[in-house]
């Protein structure tokens, strides 16, 4: 069973082989939406030339269709015109953050687990970890269209329904992010 | 309607160089409800970005919950759209608008 802990003045967190693979899989998964779909096109029909020649060439200015993507990264403004805007400057800052976020959570398990040996993290490495769980579980709670009193449906659930696994990889990862945040509170 | 009085509009004379400066207006920036993100992961982060109090955090953090949103910073805009682009790099859902 995997545990969160302090000691001396490190977050210790312990994952079974089998949690680290769910977490750094799903990571991975999240990273990869946030490059490759709707990735922003050099054949952009409003691209400016002059950005484009000096390597600063802007996002998109409409929002992902994916609605997991578009809860990721979402709208600034109410009015379209300035989101599009703000997202032209925005996005790919963004995708970058979350992906670095995701992507050092991802080495971080790698790296102290293979057997499920304790990962060692400081106050910093934990704040990078609540942000790519978090953008994981926006991810998986958009695909799952999670409401906020879902116990009921969660216990009608088929145990044979696919969405049951990843019903359950939620649930696990909000225990872990309650957890890291509480580590980071004692 | 009552009709309005016809305004005599005169133009006065600015220096060119006298760069045009609109009044500072104040923009908020409001955090909206959302099903997915912790309580407690969304107190945390009041507190981290804003450097709030946990109180603070904690009672922003209830109105986002029980009310659908809560404002949670004013300033000028180019302070919201900082504000805003922090808390979407932390999960948050939030939009900045004129107050």
């Amino acid at each position: 069973m995997s545990e969160v802990r302090r000691r001396r003045g490190n977050v210790i967190v312990s994952l079974t082989a089998e949690e680290g693979a769910v977490l750094t899989s799903l990571a991975g998964q999240v990273a990869l939406l946030l490059t490759d779909a709707d990735a922003p096109s050099d054949a952009d029909a409003d691209a400016d030339p002059l950005e484009a020649i000096v390597g600063l060439s802007g996002g998109p200015a409409a929002a992902p269709d994916d609605p997991a993507l578009r809860r990721l990264l979402p709208d600034a403004y109410a009015d379209d015109a300035s989101a599009g805007e703000f997202r032209r400057l925005m996005d790919n800052e963004l995708r970058g953050l979350k992906s670095d976020a995701l992507n050092r959570l991802i080495a971080d398990v790698r790296g102290a687990a293979g057997d499920g040996k304790p990962v060692s993290l400081k106050d910093a490495d934990v704040e990078v970890w609540l942000q790519a769980i978090n953008d994981v579980r926006l991810t998986l709670g958009t695909r799952l269209d999670v409401t906020e009193d879902m116990a009921e449906a969660w216990s009608d659930l088929d145990p044979a329904d696919p969405r049951a696994t990843l019903l359950l990889a939620y649930d696990w990862l909000g225990w872990l992010q309650e957890s890291l945040v509480g580590a980071l509170d004692d | 309607m009552a009709s309005a009085p016809t305004p005599t509009i005169e133009r006065t004379e600015r220096p060119l160089d006298d760069e045009q400066v609109e009044p500072e207006r104040s923009w908020v920036t409001i955090v909206w409800n959302d099903p997915v993100n912790l309580m407690s992961y969304v107190t945390h982060v009041f507190q981290k970005l804003f450097g709030y109090s946990r109180e603070k955090a904690t009672k922003l953090m209830l109105d986002v919950h029980n009310k659908g949103k809560a404002v949670v910073s004013a300033g000028s805009r180019e302070q919201m759209e900082h504000d805003v682009a922090r808390l979407h790099a932390a999960g948050l859902w939030a939009t900045l608008q004129q107050d």
